[in-house]
C-alpha cells in the first residue's frame, strides 16, 4: 500500500479479506482440515511474525510450510534440525575459493537462512548453539557472518516445528527464542472426515498441486494496511493489562497464575497481540480493533511465552488451561465495565 | 455533529447515525448518556430503596418492641425524613453525575450489540488523527445501527415501585408510632411532675408542722429539738439531699436519745404494782385503775379529785392492813434503785403512813393528804414525759415518712405533731376514743316500709290492728328509683374521693369521713 492509495478504504479492507481467503483457500487444497491452524499461521505470517507449530509427526506441519510457501510463490528452504547441525549449517559460511588463476579468495556461501520461508524442522533437536544462530535473523531481518551484516530475503518466515512426544536428545528453546516466535501453534489430530480425506488424497494417482495466488510485494501490501488500522486507547489499555496479568506478580494476575505461573509473557507479547488483532478486525471487516479481536489471539500469543513452575507441571496444568480462565476473566471484567 | 437517537418507549427502532462533519469533533452521545444516566438512577434506586426499607423497618420495630427515651424518639422523628433526604441525594448525585463518553459507549456497544464500535468512535479524536479511518468507521457504526432492531430500553421495575410504596408506609408507621411513644413519654413527665411536687408538698406539711408546733409548744427542750428542722429545710430549700439526709439524721439521733432517756426514767415497770397497793386505801381505785392502765394523766386528774375529798375531815379505811405497808415500801425500794428518787419518796411516806396506822385499820385525811399530793404530782410529771415520749415518736415517723418521700417511695401519711400535742383541739386524746364511731354514725336510710295486719271480721265489732315499719327500710329502698339515687351517691362519693387533690396530713381522715357518711345499704345493693 501507497500513501498515494486513493482507493476507499472499505475497498481496500476487501481485498484483504479476499487475498487472504484466497491463500487460505489455495493452502487447504493440499492441507486437508486444521483451519485454524491454517487461519493463525497466515496471520502471522501477514503480521511479519515466525510461527513455531508444535504437534506429533504425521499431522502435516511440513506440508503447510511447503505449501505456504508455494502459494506465496515465495523462496522456500527446509533445515532438518539435527544435534550435529552447526550455526554455519543455517546461516551460511565463507569458503576459500580458487579462482583458476592461482588467486584466493573468499566467498559467502549463504546457508537455508537466506529463503522467504524458512522451515526449521524439529527445531528443538539443535543444540542452544545452532538454535541461537536464527536469533538475529528472526528478530532483526539480517545475519551476521564473518564480520559482514547480510539482510534476508523479505518477507522473511521462520516456521519451525517441535515434537513434543520425544524428549530424549532434545534441548528445549531458550526463553529468549522462545519469545521471537509470533505464535505457537498446536497442531491438533485430524477429525475422522479430514482423516479420510487425507487417505484419499495422498494416496491417489495425481496429487494437487498449489497455484501461486499471491506475491511476496502483495503480502507486504496486507501488513501495512494491518499495521495502520487504529487500536483505540481502551483496547491499548486491555492488551496490556492481558499481558500484564500473566505475571504471577502483578495485581491483574489471577489466583491461578499467582501460583502456577513462574515469570510471564514480555512486552514483545503485547506487541504482538496488538498486531495480531488488527489482523483479526481486518478480517473480520472492521475498521477497528475490538476486545473480541484481543481475547481470540491471546492463546497462541501467549501460551509460549508464559514460564510454569513445578507446581505447576506437578499438578499436570498447562499454560493454555491457565490462559483460558484468564481470557474468561478478562471477558467478565471488560464486560462489567459495560455495566 | 453526529447524533443517534434511540427510542425508549414501544417502538424500538433506532433511527440514525449520522457521521460528524468536523473529524476532529467529538460524536455527540447526549441521547445515550441520557440513558445511561437513567439507567443508573434506575440500577442504584434498587439498593438505596432496599436499604431505606430495611432501615426503616429497624426504626419501627425499635418503636414498636421498646419503650423509648424521649431523646430517642426524637432522633428516630429526625432519622426518618433524613433517610429520605439520605436516599434523595444518592439517587439524585446519580442521576447528576455526568458519565463520560467512554462509559457511554461500552453501554451503548453492549446494549445494541456492537463490537467496540461506538468505543472506538468516542476514542478516535484522541488516538486516530487520519480522517479515513474514522469516516470509514462512521460510516461502518451507521450501517450496523441501522440494522439492528434494538433499543435501550430503560424501566422502573417493579420490585422499586413496591419498595417505594413499602418505605412510604413504613414512613408513616414509623411517624404514628414514634408520635405515640412521644405523648407516652410527655404523659410519664406530667406524672413526674406532679408526683415530685406532691412529695415536695408532703414535705413541706411536715416541716410546717413542726414549726407550728415549736410555736405552740410549752416544752423547752422539744421547741429546742424541732427548732433544728430550719437546717433540714435549708437542704431542701437548696435541693442538696446529702445535707437533708444528715440533718434529718442528726435530729433522728436525738429524738432517739430523748426516747430512751424517758424510757429509762419512766414508771411503767412499776405501775401494776403500785396501782395494786393503792387499791389498798379506800376512795383510790379509780386512781389506781387508771394507774394500772398506765394512764397517768387520769391518775394525776383522779389523784386531785381525791386531794379535795381529803381537805374533808375524817379518815380512810384501808385493807390488808398486813402487806399494804410493806407493799409500798418494796415498790419505794424500787423506784429508788431505779433513780426516780421523788417517786420513792411518796411512795416512803405513803408506805409509813400505813405503817403507823396499821393497827386502827384507817388513816386520817390529814395525813393521807400530803402523800396524795406527792402521788399526784409523780403521775402529773409521768404523763408530762409520757407526752414528750410520744412527740419523739411521733417526730420519728415523720422522719421516716420524709425520708421515704424525698426517695420518692409511696408512704402512708404521719400522724401530725400538732394535732398529737395536747394544746390543740383533740389534744392528748385524740383517737382514743371507743364509744361508738369515732367519725360519727352511718346515715341510715329513711324509713321506707309499711305495713299493717288487721284481724276479725269487717264490720263487725273492734278489730285489733298492728302495725309495722321496718327501721332500715333497706329492701324497699333498694328498689326504684332510690336504688338509682344511691348508686348515683355511691359513685360520686367514690369519685370525690378517688379524685380530689387532698391535704396529705389529713387525706386518711377526710377518706375514711367520706366512707363512712356513704349509705350502710349501698353493700346491699345488688
Amino acid at each position: 500500500m501507497s500513501h498515494e492509495d486513493t482507493t476507499p478504504l472499505e475497498t481496500r479492507l476487501a481485498n484483504f479479506q479476499h487475498r487472504f481467503g484466497a491463500l487460505r483457500s489455495a493452502i487447504q487444497t493440499v492441507v486437508i482440515g486444521q483451519d485454524e491452524t491454517v487461519r493463525l499461521t497466515l496471520m502471522a505470517m501477514v503480521a511479519g511474525g515466525h510461527v513455531l507449530l508444535e504437534g506429533v509427526p504425521g499431522l502435516g506441519k511440513t506440508l503447510l510450510v511447503k505449501s505456504i510457501a508455494a502459494a506465496l510463490h515465495l523462496r522456500f528452504q527446509r533445515v532438518q534440525f539435527t544435534p550435529d547441525l552447526m550455526p554455519s549449517d543455517v546461516l551460511g559460511t565463507t569458503l576459500l575459493v580458487d579462482d583458476g588463476h592461482g588467486h584466493h579468495h573468499f566467498r559467502f556461501e549463504p546457508g537455508p537462512v537466506f529463503a522467504n520461508v524458512l522451515l526449521g524442522d524439529e527445531i528443538n533437536r539443535a543444540t542452544p548453539k545452532t538454535q541461537s544462530a536464527l536469533l538475529e535473523a528472526m528478530q532483526e531481518g539480517h545475519v551476521t557472518v564473518g564480520g559482514e551484516t547480510r539482510p534476508l530475503l523479505q518477507p522473511f518466515f521462520v516456521l519451525a516445528t517441535q515434537n513434543p512426544l520425544e524428549m530424549e536428545g532434545t534441548y528445549p528453546l531458550p526463553e529468549a527464542q522462545m519469545d521471537r516466535f509470533f505464535f505457537q501453534i498446536i497442531v491438533p489430530y485430524p477429525t475422522e472426515d479430514e482423516f479420510s480425506r487425507i487417505l484419499e488424497l495422498t494416496t491417489a494417482a495425481t496429487k494437487p498441486e498449489i497455484q501461486a495466488v499471491m506475491t511476496g510485494e502483495e503480502l507486504l501490501e496486507m501488513r501495512a494496511l494491518a499495521a495502520s488500522l487504529p487500536a483505540t486507547e481502551t483496547i491499548r489499555n486491555r492488551a496490556v493489562r492481558l499481558v500484564m496479568a500473566t505475571h504471577p506478580d502483578s495485581p491483574h494476575a489471577t489466583p491461578e497464575i499467582k501460583r502456577y505461573v513462574r515469570y510471564g509473557a514480555s512486552p514483545r507479547a503485547g506487541q504482538a497481540c496488538l498486531a495480531a488483532a488488527k489482523i483479526s478486525a481486518a478480517l473480520a471487516g472492521r475498521f477497528h480493533v475490538s476486545s473480541q479481536d484481543l481475547l481470540s489471539v491471546a492463546i497462541p500469543v501467549l501460551r509460549h511465552r508464559m514460564i510454569m513452575n513445578f507446581e505447576a507441571q506437578a499438578d499436570g496444568l498447562n499454560a493454555d488451561r491457565i490462559l483460558h480462565s484468564l481470557l474468561a476473566g478478562c471477558e467478565t471484567a471488560w464486560a462489567k465495565e459495560a455495566e | 455533529m453526529g447524533c443517534f437517537e434511540f427510542s425508549t418507549g414501544k417502538d424500538p427502532s433506532i433511527k440514525s447515525l449520522e457521521a460528524p462533519n468536523d473529524m476532529n469533533s467529538v460524536p455527540d452521545f447526549t441521547w445515550l448518556r441520557k440513558q445511561r444516566t437513567w439507567e443508573k438512577v434506575v440500577r442504584w434506586s434498587w439498593p438505596v430503596l432496599v436499604g431505606m426499607t430495611v432501615s426503616l423497618a429497624a426504626l419501627l420495630a425499635v418503636g414498636v418492641v421498646w419503650p423509648l427515651k424521649q431523646s430517642a424518639v426524637l432522633a428516630i422523628f429526625v432519622m426518618i425524613p433524613a433517610l429520605w433526604i439520605l436516599a434523595g441525594l444518592l439517587i439524585l448525585g446519580f442521576a447528576l453525575r455526568k458519565p463520560s463518553d467512554s462509559e457511554v459507549a461500552k453501554r451503548a456497544d453492549r446494549v445494541i450489540g456492537l463490537d467496540d464500535d461506538l468505543l472506538s468512535l468516542s476514542e478516535y479524536p484522541d488516538t486516530i488523527p487520519s480522517a479515513e479511518w474514522r469516516d470509514a468507521a462512521w460510516r461502518r457504526a451507521s450501517e450496523l445501527v441501522a440494522a439492528r432492531k434494538q433499543t435501550w430500553k430503560v424501566e422502573f421495575p417493579r420490585r422499586n415501585i413496591v419498595f417505594l410504596g413499602a418505605a412510604v408506609c413504613l414512613s408513616i408507621a414509623g411517624v404514628v408510632v414514634m408520635t405515640g411513644q412521644w405523648n407516652r413519654i410527655a404523659g410519664q413527665k406530667a406524672e413526674l411532675v406532679a408526683k415530685q411536687a406532691e412529695r415536695a408538698e408532703a414535705a413541706e406539711e411536715i416541716l410546717e408542722d413542726w414549726e407550728e408546733f415549736v410555736e405552740t409548744t410549752e416544752d423547752q427542750e422539744l421547741k429546742q429539738l424541732f427548732a433544728d428542722a430550719s437546717a433540714l429545710r435549708q437542704a431542701l430549700d437548696q435541693e442538696d439531699p446529702m445535707a437533708a439526709m444528715l440533718a434529718m439524721n442528726q435530729m433522728e439521733a436525738k429524738l432517739s436519745s430523748l426516747q430512751e432517756s424517758l424510757s429509762a426514767q419512766s414508771m411503767d415497770a412499776q405501775a401494776a404494782g403500785i396501782a395494786e397497793a393503792l387499791e389498798a386505801f379506800e376512795g383510790m381505785g379509780a386512781m389506781s385503775a387508771a394507774l394500772r392502765n398506765q394512764n397517768y394523766e387520769a391518775a394525776a386528774a383522779e389523784a386531785e379529785k381525791l386531794q379535795k375529798e381529803l381537805a374533808k375531815p375524817g379518815s380512810t379505811n384501808m385493807r390488808r392492813k398486813e402487806a399494804l405497808a410493806e407493799m409500798l415500801a418494796n415498790e419505794a425500794q424500787t423506784a429508788k434503785s431505779r433513780g426516780n428518787s421523788s417517786l420513792s419518796d411518796a411512795l416512803s411516806k405513803l408506805s409509813e403512813t400505813a405503817q403507823r396506822n396499821s393497827q386502827k385499820g384507817s388513816v386520817p385525811n390529814e395525813e393521807l393528804q400530803p402523800c396524795a399530793n406527792g402521788l399526784c404530782e409523780q403521775f402529773s410529771k409521768e404523763s408530762t414525759m409520757k407526752a414528750r415520749g410520744r412527740m419523739a415518736a411521733i417526730g420519728k415517723s415523720q422522719l421516716d415518712a420524709l425520708r421515704s418521700r424525698l426517695r420518692g417511695e409511696e408512704c402512708e401519711a404521719p400522724p401530725s405533731l400538732c394535732q398529737s400535742s395536747g394544746n390543740n383541739p383533740g389534744g392528748q386524746q385524740a383517737g382514743k376514743g371507743t364509744d361508738g364511731q369515732p367519725l360519727g354514725d352511718p346515715t341510715e336510710l329513711a324509713q321506707a316500709s309499711h305495713s299493717e295486719k288487721v284481724t276479725g271480721v269487717l264490720g263487725e265489732g273492734e278489730s285489733e290492728v298492728t302495725v309495722s315499719s321496718t327501721n332500715s327500710g333497706t329492701s324497699a329502698a333498694a328498689g326504684g328509683a332510690t336504688k338509682a339515687d344511691i348508686s348515683e351517691y355511691f359513685d360520686l362519693s367514690q369519685k370525690a374521693v378517688a379524685d380530689e387533690a387532698l391535704p396529705l396530713a389529713h387525706r386518711r381522715t377526710i377518706r375514711t369521713y367520706f366512707e363512712r357518711i356513704r349509705p350502710v345499704a349501698e353493700t346491699q345493693i345488688p
